[in-house]
């Protein structure tokens, strides 16, 4: 058969981990998320600490940048904007991983920006997972056990850097109905009852049997 | 894409540490060097054949001239990022459209810089230090370049866009060569048509001209995958906003920059009138020569430190920092026994002119005072963002360079007159390389290495 891959966007709080995990253990594929960055540290032998910083958030304020233009004027003449543990480098070490996993076997991805990193995969469906904010507020409360005012806080920053991080590295807007082929909100038949509907929705889209 | 002047990265982490640091370094430095060098014999060719006037008429220019390259650092920092990430992503057609973006806002920015300049050229080159005397010279000098402002943007920026699409060998020749030909047209210029202060002018404008056309020339090759073509320079959004985020922090630093020569220049001129200006041009670009070798050798230790770090092999990490710091050190302690024992040797080679000589040997005495241990200091600061500690880094650049300067230069002269200007700086360069030197001792007390663990958890 030939191999697909489920690439998933998703807001904190909407469940969208919990949902891919479900669907990927009902296709019996490996799911990949944050567990990706300590793979790309294993592989790479990179210090994983370094892409703990790094991860999803981007690359601008780039300090790199900026001494390396107080150094010298003529740019040009000089090896620049490529310091060796920039955000962007580690971006390219998550794409290499990301698109050699998506080569090798089915699988989903979670985050990433996994849409934009496969969208020449023949074989790709890309799923967007957000929900109610209120039922976001209680999902992180009950997963981080914090009061809701510290949930609130947690979500809006988390919108602002995953959204920064996709429209940073990609070509489309985080969360844009167009970035995806479906978008779902799993406030409304929750995460069991959402997995169940992407699955059949998955199932005959990718022809899985 | 073309993988020209790529290296496998795996023999950062197995070479001999000497061997490697020599292998990334030279280029580099012979770059910096050809980068001064040509300053240099710019600078000497108006103090030679035009006079000292012309040469404090050059110096006042120094800012706006900062100041435009802000912009250019700020679209050409922003730009390549931008354009390595798509190429890192295979996606070509996104990269074409950063390209013809690159170019657009060059052409845009370059315009609107050159019309505000033009429309205010006396305000602003009195603001920076220009008087009656020295008015003509910079005026002159800074209109032609100002005609050609965008030219200039171009061939700096599209330069840059050359390396970072895999012509890096291109992008060098682009430079000697405009370098080469600007010398080329200083001689007939100045010397043969003895067209004074407007003859390097033209000589600088006509060397950029025949650059950008050799890299536009360059970029359009159509066998390479990324080339220059119509439908890609219409400027989009997204682009735009993630190059300028980016690049607004190179640009803030450069404008800081230019704040701080615009300091030294009134304050020489206050206190040590135009000739102090121009001698300030001719320590400044002895004193920059000495200082782009210190970078060259900075950035053939980034990849080395940044790597091995990254691979926590870091004996090899502190070695590469200690040998850099030891090069840094000779070269310097070499530029500091030769403006400190052989002053009138530098100077020469600028202007006959005995009381402007007087002047730049009494400041160049004062400046090179701490540069023995200056190239430390510009080593830790480059340390510490090739292991990704952007911040220190950051603030370690700053501190040498504006913050312990701006205040001191807002002080010291009051009471010491153009020796306070001069020892600004010197007093600065000192209380950065204590800053720095505590920085390190702090980064290798508190363990950053040992608490580093492969310890993987999440």
């Amino acid at each position: 058969m030939e191999k697909y891959v489920i690439t998933i966007g998703r807001e904190l709080g909407s469940g969208g981990k919990a949902i891919g995990e479900i669907i990927a253990k009902e296709l019996n594929i490996p799911i990949y998320d944050s567990y990706l960055i300590d793979m790309a540290a294993k592989e790479s032998g990179f210090n994983p600490e370094l892409f703990k910083k790094a991860d999803e958030k981007p690359g601008k304020g780039l300090g790199a940048a900026m001494i390396r233009t107080v150094a010298s004027p003529f740019s040009a003449l000089s090896n620049y904007y490529d310091s060796s543990v920039s955000n962007e480098s580690l971006f390219q070490v998550q794409t290499d991983i990301i698109l050699k996993k998506a080569a090798a076997e089915s699988c989903i991805i979670v985050g990433r920006c996994g849409d934009y990193i496969l969208r020449n995969h023949p074989n790709h469906l890309r799923i967007f997972i957000r929900a109610d904010y209120d039922d976001r507020v209680k999902f992180v409360c009950e997963h981080d056990g914090v009061t809701p005012a510290k949930a609130r806080q947690i979500i809006d920053k988390n919108d602002n850097q995953r959204s920064e991080y996709h429209n940073f590295y990609s070509e489309t807007n985080w969360g844009d109905s167009r970035a995806y082929d479906i978008c779902v909100n799993s406030s409304l038949l929750g995460l069991e009852g959402t997995a169940e509907f992407l699955l059949n929705f998955a199932r005959k889209y990718l022809k899985i049997q | 894409m073309n993988e020209e002047g790529k290296r496998s990265p795996k023999e950062l982490g197995t070479e001999k540490i000497g061997t490697l640091l020599m292998r990334y370094a030279i280029p580099a430095v012979i770059s910096m060097l050809a980068a001064s060098a040509y300053n240099i014999v710019d600078r000497s060719f108006l103090g030679q054949f035009v006079g000292p006037l012309a040469l404090a008429g050059l110096a006042v220019t120094f800012p706006i001239m900062n100041l435009s390259a802000a912009f250019g650092a700020m679209i050409g920092a922003g730009g390549s990022t931008l354009l390595s990430i798509k190429l890192g992503q295979r996606d070509y057609g996104t990269a074409e459209r950063v390209m013809g973006n690159i170019v657009s806002l060059n052409v845009v920015v370059g315009f609107v810089f050159a019309v505000l300049a033009l429309v205010f050229i006396d305000e602003i080159l009195y603001f920076f230090g220009a008087s009656e005397a020295t008015l003509p010279y910079a005026k002159t000098y800074m209109v032609i370049i100002i005609y050609g402002n965008i030219i200039t943007h171009l061939t700096h920026g599209l330069a840059n866009v050359l390396r970072v699409v895999g012509h890096p060998n291109k992008a060098m020749i682009s430079v000697l060569f405009g370098v080469c030909v600007n010398l080329l047209f200083d001689y007939i210029f100045i010397y043969i048509c003895g067209w004074g202060i407007a003859g390097a002018a033209y000589a600088t404008l006509l060397s950029q001209t025949l650059g950008t056309i050799y890299l536009i020339w360059c970029l359009c090759n159509k066998n390479d995958r990324i080339h220059l073509h119509s439908g890609i320079y219409a400027l989009k959004q997204r682009i735009v906003k993630n190059i300028l985020a980016i690049g607004i922090s190179p640009f803030c630093i450069q404008v800081c920059a230019c704040l701080v020569v615009v300091l030294i220049n009134r304050g020489l001129k206050e206190h040590g009138g135009d000739m102090a200006i121009g001698a300030y041009g001719i320590v400044n670009s002895i004193t920059f020569m000495f200082i782009m070798i210190v970078m060259g050798i900075t950035q053939g230790m980034q990849p080395i430190a940044g790597y091995n770090y990254g691979a926590q092999q870091y004996a090899r990490v502190t070695e590469v920092l200690k040998k850099a710091s030891i090069y840094a050190t000779i070269v310097m302690t070499f530029s500091f026994i030769l403006c400190e024992f052989f002053p009138h040797l530098c100077v020469l080679v600028f202007t006959n002119d005995a009381e402007t000589q007087q002047l730049a040997i009494e400041g160049m005495r004062i400046i090179v005072l701490m540069s023995p241990l200056v190239g430390f200091q510009v080593v830790v600061g480059n340390f510490f963002q090739s292991i990704g500690m952007a911040k220190k880094s950051i603030f370690l650049s700053m501190s040498r360079q504006m913050l312990f300067l701006i205040p001191l230069l807002l002080i010291l002269p009051h009471y010491y007159g153009t020796v306070g200007v001069w020892a600004s700086i010197t007093a600065s360069d000192g209380i950065s390389i204590i800053v720095a030197a505590v920085m390190l001792w702090m980064f290798y007390k508190k363990g950053a290495f040992a608490t580093a663990k492969n310890d993987i958890g999440v």
